[in-house]
């Protein structure tokens, strides 16, 4: 007990406060809160998602004929798909609304900066469809009626201006792809920058300050005009900047110079693993893990769940299609199924094989949060915080979960998830059914299993234990 | 209206809510009209102006941000605190209830 209390007291001192220091910044605070908003979006939008693509061959074309699979797949794109966008405004507002000022304007000057950054273009449909690895034209079935390089052979064949024109951008229109999980880390940044330097502003006194007399709703207004101002007329040199000096825009670089690098390495086994280890390390000092790495990863999770989310949209759901193994699925319904720690494993031990009267009690309270992936009785009453006798399975069962689900995944076993995105309180095997397909569902069951398997024999002890101290103190008590 | 207004805190105001129902049939037992209701962390600026709590409680799982909390909680004038483990854990009503009572009282 001595040498864990001393490493409890180095963790507690040295490794902890500058983490927490961090979790507890501002940026981070208008992070983890602002995601919120993006939330109930994301979770209509898979409802809509599994409309527009149910996984029933009959069902599924059956909807496409009657043109009903082309509606709710706008639902979708506008909900889910423009996820950057409810980034963009949710952070920016939650991070002036902690400052104390009025937020909205905060919120819509980052959506309005977020557009103002980018290209107002999408490239020509022409482009893709043309030459050999080119999609060709399809009819509304998805089937290719004429090919790509009989289109080159045609498009050949004009004038060499008019070759230009037809394949140019098209201009005056937002690019979807960018509102979706490509503009992501973008909009954090864009979210928590303007954020920033609205609240900076604003405390700074740059506002316009009409007279007494002015009504208080007509003084309002002005209020924001100055820092949105600047926002503004700064975002619009820095757009020119990017597109004067190296002809892209502050997206394309993010997402290339950032984004992607970040979202391949969590979406990398040992990105996995790492992020299933640290969750029930920090709830072993009392802290809340899924909370914080929930915060930290999410902006390069959630983007690949939306990757697979289009890929799914588009039947084109596999590895070998760019799907990704690691979304925020993957860390919602499998690295905390049944709560933190996936302790459900312990629920079935106190529940049918505990002995003394502390660990049968808190089962009886555990179980119904238990299915849904709530935890806190077990962390706080079992304990499982700086708890020694259950560490090593509540810091295993994540990481071995992680490990193996990765790999049946890999291994084609499983496939991929889909990217629809299940409320973190769906009770398990119905979220995996609903986030993977029935494979899933039958994976998730097998988790719930290997849970009860590596925690049985640490909880025997730890039971025996307190049922030593329980007699000792009946027999104290008599 | 209630007696008293006890407000609860935590990270999405979920496990709380657990709490929260057994400390509404502790306070029931004892014959008390408190309104008690549990939020997320990130809801307390908007709680201390819309329902002006008389007391704020914090899970022990956000203990970590006591500090920020607590200066929140000082400038509305509400006494708070972070919730002892084992009465989370256990979810024992009673014991928060009395809890937040001595709070209160203070």
């Amino acid at each position: 007990m001595a040498k864990s209390n001393n490493f409890g007291d180095f963790i507690n001192k040295k490794v902890l406060p500058p983490i927490m220091k961090f979790v507890n910044t501002k940026p981070i605070t208008a992070l983890k809160d602002g995601m919120v908003y993006a939330l109930p979006f994301i979770i209509i939008g898979s409802i809509f998602l599994i409309l527009s693509n149910i996984p029933i061959p009959a069902v599924a074309s059956a909807l496409k004929a009657s043109g009903w699979s082309a509606f709710f797949s706008q639902a979708y794109t506008t909900s889910f798909g423009f996820i950057s966008i409810w980034a963009a405004v949710g952070i920016a507002y939650v991070y002036v609304r902690n400052e104390g000022y009025e937020a909205l304007p905060a919120g819509l000057t980052s959506l309005s900066s977020f557009l103002l950054l980018q290209f107002l273009q999408v490239d020509n449909p022409l482009v893709g469809a043309m030459g050999k690895s080119g999609t060709g034209i399809t009819d509304v079935a998805g089937n290719v009626v004429y090919s790509g390089a009989k289109l080159s052979q045609q498009i050949d064949k004009l004038p060499h201006v008019v070759q230009t024109y037809l394949t140019s951008p098209v201009t005056g229109v937002i690019n979807n792809t960018w509102l979706g999980g490509q503009g992501m880390i973008a909009a954090i940044i864009i979210g928590i920058l303007v954020g920033w330097s609205y609240s900076a502003m604003m405390r700074a006194g740059w506002k316009i300050t009409l007279p007494e007399q002015v009504p208080a709703n007509v003084a309002n207004q002005f209020t924001a005009m100055i820092p949105a101002g600047v926002i503004l007329t700064v975002s619009m040199l820095i757009y020119a900047f990017f597109k004067g000096v190296m002809s892209t825009d502050l997206l394309q670089l993010i997402y290339k110079l950032l984004q992607a690098p970040l979202q391949g390495l969590s979406d990398s086994l040992g990105g996995a693993l790492i992020i299933a280890f640290l969750v029930p390390f920090f709830w072993f000092f009392g802290v809340h893990g899924g909370l914080i790495m929930g915060a930290i990863t999410s902006g390069l999770l959630i983007p690949n769940t939306f990757d697979n989310a289009n890929l799914y949209q588009h039947n084109q759901l596999s590895l070998a299609n760019g799907a990704h193994i690691v979304t925020n699925e993957f860390y919602n319904n499998f690295i905390n199924l049944t709560g933190s720690g996936i302790t459900i494993g312990l629920v079935i031990f106190t529940l049918y094989a505990a002995k003394s009267v502390q660990l049968k009690s808190i089962g009886k309270i555990e179980f119904i949060p238990a299915l849904f992936n709530i935890n806190e009785p077990f962390l706080f009453g079992l304990p499982l915080v700086m708890n020694p006798f259950l560490a090593i399975p509540f810091f295993l069962t994540p990481v071995i979960v992680a490990l193996t689900t990765y790999l049946v995944i890999y291994f084609g076993i499983v496939p991929p998830l889909n990217g629809v995105a299940a409320p973190w309180t769906t009770p398990p095997i119905i979220s995996g059914f609903l986030i993977g397909g029935w494979k899933m569902a039958i994976w998730q069951a097998i988790v719930l299993v290997m849970s009860t398997g590596i925690y049985f024999p640490f909880a025997k002890k730890y039971d025996n234990y307190l049922l030593a101290q329980e007699q000792e103190k009946a027999a104290k008590g008599k | 209206m209630a007696e008293k207004i006890i407000m609860l805190a935590c990270s999405a105001g979920m496990s709380t809510s657990l709490l929260v129902s057994k400390m509404q049939a502790a306070a029931k037992e004892k014959g008390k009209d408190y309104e008690i209701f549990a939020k997320s962390t990130a809801d307390i600026d908007q709680e201390f102006k819309t329902n002006t709590p008389d007391v704020l409680l914090l899970g022990p799982q956000v203990a970590y941000m006591k500090d920020t909390v607590q200066k929140k909680a000082d400038s509305a004038g509400v006494p708070m605190d972070v919730i002892n483990m084992a009465d989370y854990g256990m979810m024992n009503g009673e014991n928060v209830l009395k809890f937040a009572e001595e709070l209160m009282s203070r």
